[in-house]
């Protein structure tokens, strides 16, 4: 994690004459100055204390002021994801930030993907094994870009105190984070082949293409919005609507195969199929190896 | 990928003056419908600069051009912060790099971003003249009044980076770099390879930073 950003003078707009007025929507003058205005962070935690080795669930929630948004790990067109930095004893694992299903903000090639309101950002932990006896302290470092028309840098840093259970004991919850952090988690799309949708690759008008089918039930739309791995994209920049027809989704995206552009990673297609609605979400995550101008095969049909 | 295909035939402004060359809408200097795109023909443009100045890219003609798109309200770009690759020295470290490269390189700015701060050509470009007094910045900043190079490039983020070689292609497009100093300077890497003539790989990253707004 690198070091907080420090805003050392304050907005250009708000300080010359005869320059930008405030967003639509803003009293005159009121613009702030920095991104720490706009959003507000806490720390949940799905558990009070703890046993040597238990895994637990953090969330950050960030309560963003209406008309603002902060962004997905794929940003899309503009926008850069939050960052949060953990500090935590020796020994404790620290996993991925799993990002529940955004919102897309903007259309076509300059759509970003994000969150506005309230969103909580998930960190899987699991505590060291041989953790000792008293009080645990996980320091967290956290920023992000928060945009409506203007861009606005936001930071802050939190300090979460658990304890280790004492022997003999149980672990025990924090019954309302427990929860909020449990409804979050709903919203987090699901690995592709659990079970379906699914995806393959054919080769079409000499280009390489990623197919997904799957059941959409009672979904009239079907949204793939890519995950911006780079060296792979759809050709058309920006989400991607699928096709749904009596209860199932198809999606036919042409795609971009650049090895030249894929920054030493591996070629993946990775994204997200997005069905229901943002408050009552079904997605699932779309990860899998491209071999360029290689196809795979179909998979059977799906169930149902 | 997301930026390869770029919209829009050659492009100029009429530069008849300030206000003109601000206010005019850019017109196309012919009806080409071709895309512009990695390996194809820049989007030619003429455009004023905080000074008053008409630059237009054909001006560079044999020389490498690095076009880099800036707002002065945006921490990535022209407003003073601890992430603006001016104000951190990354632009500076970039140039010195650049020079030691290939000593002809042009390094321009371009600020579209009168739609999106809702002010006019005129007040961008006092506020540009600003931002660069406190950055430090003494490279020209050109005015994109009506963000018509904007689209035609399809800058989507300041900064965007476009590299440009002397016979006017576009090489590279996309991030800045790493969005760290001990990144990787992509913009940097290109100009390295034009000079030695050969490929340009990669020819586009991601973009990062505030959006361009042009409608």
């Amino acid at each position: 994690m690198r070091s907080l950003p420090s805003i050392l003078f304050p907005m250009v707009l708000a300080t010359l004459p005869g320059t930008a007025g405030p967003a639509p929507g803003d009293p005159p003058g009121t613009l702030p100055s920095s991104g720490d205005d706009l959003v507000e962070v806490r720390v949940l935690c799905d558990t009070t204390n703890l046993l040597p080795g238990q895994s637990f669930t953090i969330g950050i929630e960030y309560s963003i002021e209406p008309g603002w948004h902060i962004y997905w790990r794929n940003p899309g067109a503009n926008g850069l994801p939050p960052e949060i930095g953990i500090t935590a004893p020796e020994g404790f694992e620290v996993g991925d930030v799993l990002y529940p299903r955004p919102r897309v903000f903007g259309a076509g090639e300059d759509a970003s993907y994000g969150y506005d309101g309230e969103v909580v950002l998930l960190v899987p932990i699991r505590a060291a094994n041989d953790l000792a006896p008293g009080p645990v302290d996980l320091e967290f470092a956290l920023e992000w870009l928060v945009c409506k028309r203007v861009c606005l840098v936001g930071a802050a840093t939190r300090t979460l105190r658990l304890d280790r259970t004492l022997p003999g004991r149980e672990s025990t919850t924090n019954p309302a984070e427990a929860r909020l952090i449990r409804s979050w988690a709903q919203r987090v799309p699901r690995l592709i082949g659990s079970p379906q949708p699914r995806g393959f690759f054919a080769r079409l008008d000499d280009r390489q293409h990623l197919l997904i089918r799957g059941i959409a039930g009672a979904s009239k739309d079907a949204i793939y919005l890519p995950g911006g791995t780079p060296g792979v994209a759809p050709v058309q920049p920006g989400p991607v609507r699928g096709s749904v027809t009596n209860g199932r989704f198809t999606f036919d995206i042409p795609l971009s195969v650049e090895p030249e552009n894929a920054l030493g990673q591996p070629l993946r297609a990775n994204g997200l199929v997005l069905l229901g609605t943002y408050e009552r979400p079904r997605a699932y995550e779309i990860d899998l190896p491209v071999v360029p101008g290689t196809t795979s095969q179909p998979p059977a049909p799906p169930e149902g | 990928m997301i930026m390869k295909t770029l919209v829009s035939a050659a492009l100029v402004v009429s530069c008849l003056g300030w206000t003109a060359a601000n206010s005019a809408p850019i017109q196309k200097a012919d009806d080409a419908p071709a895309k512009a795109e990695i390996g194809k023909a820049a989007p030619q443009f003429t455009l004023m600069d905080t000074n008053g100045k008409a630059v237009s890219l054909s001006d560079f003609k044999g020389k490498t051009v690095v076009l880099e798109w800036f707002c002065p309200s945006c921490p990535f770009s022209g407003r003073s912060s601890g992430r603006s690759i001016h104000s951190t020295g990354r632009v500076k470290a970039l140039l010195k790099n650049m020079k030691e490269v290939d000593p002809d390189a042009v390094y321009l700015l371009i600020d579209s971003s009168t739609k999106k701060m809702r002010v006019s050509p005129e007040e961008l470009s006092k506020m540009d003249a600003e931002a660069a007094k406190k950055l430090g910045i003494t490279t020209p900043i050109l005015i994109d009044g009506d963000t018509s190079v904007a689209k035609a490039y399809g800058a989507k983020t300041t900064p965007h980076m476009f590299v440009i070689d002397g016979n006017g292609i576009l090489r590279y497009h996309g991030a800045f770099d790493g969005r760290s100093e001990d990144s990787p300077n992509y913009t940097l890497d290109a100009v390295k390879s034009i000079k030695a003539g050969g490929d340009v790989s990669p020819t586009y990253v991601r973009q990062w930073g505030c959006g361009v707004k042009t409608s």
